[in-house]
């Protein structure tokens, strides 16, 4: 509980603490969700996006070591770092990106992984070049799954979903995982210090002279009649257009009613565990400050959970169409991470190259998860409720292998998943990868019955993952 | 390989999208602007009234357009005079077309709407009011309506409707309930996050019968050609023949364009435009092995692109007879202390200036930027630099590898070419590959930061290559210097160079309904039209000028 002994609770600028217990404060906005324990804690789910695969053929580098059953197994040398949780994890190999194999699919490689890895579905038509020959690519025409969730559940939180990353520079469907509605990519934000005033902005408390509870009301009355007006033009401009930008122009004011909707009361009580995070001092965004930018976005992303500014927290590094940029110079490495995952130094000098990117990655992700298990929540620590999904766009790079990628689920979500396995698919259940989707929604309290193309998930979600 | 177009995909399929409209002309004209000295046109440049040749054919579709974060910078600094940038901290927009203008990856997300709600709250308070106001307080009222009036007309880029300004009325007696101030404040931060301030919507003149397309309206051109230009709302001067009507004489909108051309917004609209064409945002966050080039680092990478920046705004906007020949085949470069290495000539300049090179150069192709960017950590990427070449200079875009390709294995006893040249022994390869490689190979002698080589791993380099694929200038060739010459003679380049520039300023993908246009300024180009007229050109195509009639179903 390092975090917490250190803490300071957040103050308005009267010194009052601002704070309720915090199962008031996090029912507080849109009442009890579907998916809250017994002891309302609600449940989180994070994306841990990282990009150009794992190094698993022809050795697999990634795959366990297995005993004598599923729940019988060594973690790889890649994967140790993740030993303090390997009991409340799924390690799943076989998970075929059925869908960006569809007819309909307009990509080939990296942008086609890329757009079918959380949508179940595959990249559409676009005009981004895509690599398949003689057309272009777009993004996929169903949104992913952290979308879809913040759009069922997000109402209960400041933010549907945050999308926080490393040298997000790319633009390109193969960049981009997470797509909205209307086949829009979702930018990632890679400035911790934008982020920070994005996230928790609103947490600056009252003018001078002025009480916290005063200065909050104000400010929400304020929003409200701005919106209104903003609102208002919304629809006479609406009335004008033609049916494309109408359309546009509806989806806007859906959206802005929305906001307009939470910031336009005063904002609720953080809860206990919610401690306003430093503004950090980074000002290089670029690949090679990795090691400090890591750390400062997942932070962000962990008080974001803990303040219950959004229970969707998205993460995303190492791109595909980074162009060369992305050398792992802290590891030693003098070439860029696409370039070694398809092992053109040879096989054993660049598997190691990138089992140490991998641990390195698993080590980020192990000191996110240690400061989620610093937060106490109702029924445990916040990692108790939350469940974390690491996945790529693509299996093993070096083929762009969409037929036998890797999901690795950690933490239980409240006791939903079925834990402390390693589980492989090997091809045999080609539609694993959306039936395994469709959980992770439904553990999110979305009821769907499918996800992306209905027929890609067909007769509902596998067997035997969740405790259920 | 980073955008595309449909023009492109149908020249790539084998479909022609060559249509020459038939002879005629426009009403050209060169008549300064109010307030203003426009440089001299080069008199050797070809009338630009040939362009569009009097077509009366459908145009493409003129989708909203909301202000991306390069605009959204600018348009609240000429505003508000407000320069902190505040849409800097925004995540890049998803540039389908490879351009920031580009409309189609703009979506409505809570994230987007909430950038724009932040960026307003935050530059209504830090506005100063009593050079915004333009009237006394005290005067209570008639000064917020007066203030209102004025500031949505500016910030909308139209006169502001009743309807708006009663709108903003209630917003300010709102926030008067606190103070003037406060409902002055308010009354920002409801037109920052308004969609007539946000979005560049056109609904075009009243058609006339029978017409498929409509010309937009004085103000709707006005905001086309500062964005175009100069990326901001227009100006005063531009405003005024905008309300005056007089922007709808070609005369007047050429006499803007080259006036806006002028001006210092200019430069930024060349520098983002090459930064985006010439994919130097690779450069972002580039490395190079520091065993092989210790000189080259971020300083190393902004002084380059100073050096492509001088150069083309240099061409296109300083000197009025810039062609396009001279964008390919420069013998020169722009270069300072720390660039001049890379060049193999010695400065002690502390800024990029205009220096005659020894060694072979051309141009964009050889320059420095391009090169580094064009290249991997530790060795030249002729892929990547073949797929320059074919994909935004030629605008025939390839197609990306097949999965399951098999690594090409490292070989210190082969040069790079010799190692790519087995994946063209594979026929499966070799498609694709025949079409780039035997271009990047040309570009064998700069290396992966852009320096002159002549020796690989202890062997000569080849420098051989061949260009295919164009309707004139298909042949052999050795080295960019040759590989430029023969660029500069093939119409494709010019053409897919209207074409790159004509996705910029549209923000959208170019189509069947462009065609025209992009063929018209290509052969314009082709008889002799300088690069400063050029952009004028497009400012006055019927591509810029016009909308198709709205749908509204």
């Amino acid at each position: 509980m390092r975090l917490l002994s250190r803490r300071t609770l957040l103050r308005g600028a009267g010194g009052a603490v601002l704070g309720l217990p915090v199962l008031d404060a996090m029912l507080t906005i849109g009442g009890r969700l579907p998916g809250a324990n017994a002891a309302g804690a609600p449940r989180r789910l994070v994306i841990f996006f990282t990009g150009e695969g794992f190094p698993m053929s022809p050795t697999n580098e990634w795959r366990p070591i297995v005993g004598t059953g599923p729940s019988d197994f060594q973690l790889s040398t890649m994967l140790a770092p993740l030993e303090p949780v390997k009991r409340q994890s799924l390690f799943i190999e076989g998970v075929p990106y059925t869908s960006s194999n569809d007819s309909r699919q307009r990509a080939q490689g990296h942008p086609a992984g890329a757009q079918a890895v959380l949508t179940g579905a595959w990249a559409g038509d676009g005009t981004s070049y895509g690599g398949a020959p003689g057309r272009l690519a777009g993004f996929s025409p169903y949104p992913s799954i952290d979308y879809l969730i913040g759009k069922e559940i997000g109402s209960a939180t400041r933010f549907p979903a945050l999308y926080l990353g490393v040298n997000p520079g790319g633009t390109s469907p193969a960049a981009r995982p997470f797509v909205a509605a209307d086949q829009k990519g979702i930018a990632v934000q890679g400035d911790p210090r934008a982020a920070f005033d994005s996230i928790f902005g609103d947490f600056n408390g009252a003018n001078p002279g002025e009480s916290v509870a005063a200065s909050q009301k104000r400010r929400a009355d304020d929003r409200k009649v701005v919106l209104d007006s903003v609102l208002g033009d919304l629809k006479s401009l609406g009335a004008q257009v033609g049916a494309d930008d109408r359309r546009r122009l509806d989806q806007h004011a859906t959206q802005l009613a929305e906001i307009q909707r939470k910031v336009s009361v005063p904002p609720p009580a953080a809860p206990n565990a919610c401690v306003k995070p430093v503004r950090s001092t980074i000002t290089d965004r670029s690949f090679a400050n990795a090691p400090a930018l890591a750390p400062a976005q997942l932070d962000l992303l962990a008080m974001a959970l803990a303040c219950d500014r959004t229970r969707v927290a998205c993460f995303s590094m190492s791109h595909a169409d980074a162009d060369g940029g992305e050398v792992h110079r802290w590891l030693g490495h003098t070439r860029d991470h696409h370039d070694i995952s398809h092992l053109t130094k040879g096989h054993a000098e660049d598997s190691k190259l990138l089992v140490q990117i991998a641990v390195w990655q698993a080590t980020q992700l192990m000191t996110f998860i240690k400061k989620l298990q610093a937060v106490a929540e109702p029924g445990g620590t916040l990692f108790d409720n939350t469940v974390i999904l690491w996945c790529s766009e693509i299996g093993n790079g070096w083929t762009h292998d969409r037929n036998g990628p890797v999901f690795t689920i950690i933490g239980s979500g409240q006791g939903y998943f079925k834990t402390g396995r390693y589980l492989n698919f090997g091809g045999g259940s080609k539609n694993a990868h959306s039936k395994l989707l469709l959980h992770i929604l439904n553990y999110m309290g979305v009821p769907a019955t499918s996800v992306g193309d209905p027929m890609y998930s067909a007769g509902g979600p596998l067997p035997n993952i969740t405790t259920a | 390989m980073k955008y595309a177009t449909l023009l492109s995909v149908l020249v790539f399929a084998g479909c022609s999208g060559d249509i020459v409209g038939d002879g005629g002309g426009d009403d050209d004209g060169n008549v300064p602007g109010p307030g203003d000295e426009p440089p001299p046109v080069d008199p050797t440049s070809p009338p630009l009234g040939t362009i569009d040749r009097s077509d009366e054919g459908p145009v493409g579709p003129a989708p909203m357009r909301r202000l991306n974060r390069r605009e959204y910078n600018n348009t609240v600094r000429d505003l508000l005079n407000d320069t902190s940038r505040p849409a800097d901290g925004w995540p890049a927009e998803s540039a389908l077309t490879g351009f920031d203008t580009d409309v189609s990856g703009q979506g409505s997300t809570a994230q987007e709407l909430e950038q724009f709600l932040a960026a307003a709250e935050l530059v209504a308070r830090n506005a100063n009011q009593a050079t915004v106001l333009g009237c006394d307080p005290a005067t209570g009222d008639a000064c917020a309506l007066s203030f209102i009036d004025r500031f949505a007309a500016r910030a909308y880029r139209r006169p502001a409707t009743a309807d708006q300004k009663m709108r903003l009325k209630t917003v300010f007696d709102f926030g008067r309930r606190t103070d003037f101030a406060s409902g002055v404040r308010l009354v920002m931060e409801a037109v920052l996050q308004s969609p007539f301030f946000l979005y560049r919507y056109e609904l075009g003149e009243k058609p006339t019968a029978g017409a498929v397309r409509v010309a937009l309206t004085p103000h709707e051109m006005a905001s086309r050609l500062s964005y175009f230009l100069n990326g901001t709302m227009p100006d005063d001067p531009l405003r005024a023949v905008a309300d005056s009507g007089e922007l709808r004489t070609l005369a007047t909108m050429e006499a803007q364009a080259r006036r806006l051309l002028a001006k210092p917004d200019a430069r930024t609209i060349l520098a983002a435009f090459h930064h985006q064409w010439l994919e130097l945002d690779r450069l972002e966050g580039l490395t190079k092995d520091p065993k092989l080039f210790p000189a080259y680092g971020p300083r190393m990478a902004a002084s380059l692109e100073a050096g492509t920046r001088a150069f083309v705004q240099n061409l296109y906007l300083e000197r009025g007879d810039g062609t396009v020949d001279e964008l390919l085949t420069a013998p020169y470069a722009y270069l300072d202390a720390t660039t001049a290495s890379i060049y193999g000539v010695t400065s002690t300049s502390t800024t990029v200036k205009k220096t005659t090179l020894t060694q072979p150069r051309a141009g964009i192709l050889t320059d420095g930027a391009v090169m580094a960017a064009l290249a991997g950590a530790t060795e030249t990427s002729p892929i990547a630099r073949g797929m320059f070449v074919r994909g935004h200079l030629l605008c025939q875009p390839i197609a990306a590898p097949p999965n399951d390709v098999p690594p090409l294995l490292p070989n210190p006893n082969l040069t790079t070419r010799e190692r790519l040249s087995m994946h063209r022994a594979n026929p499966a390869c070799a498609g694709c590959h025949n079409l780039l490689d035997p271009i990047g190979f040309g570009f064998e002698n700069y290396d992966p930061i852009g320096r002159w080589r002549t020796t690989e791993n202890g062997k000569p380099v080849d420098a051989s290559g061949i260009l295919g694929g164009t309707s004139k200038s298909d042949g052999p060739f050795s080295g960019v210097v040759e590989l430029a010459g023969r660029l500069a003679k093939a119409p494709e380049a010019r053409r897919c160079l209207s074409e790159s520039w004509m996705t910029f300023a549209l923000g959208r993908q170019i189509g069947e309904n462009d065609t025209r246009t992009v063929t018209g300024l290509g052969d314009w180009l082709d008889t002799g039209g300088k690069l400063r007229e050029f952009l004028v050109g497009m400012a006055r195509s019927n591509a810029f000028r016009y909308r198709p009639l709205l749908a509204t179903k």
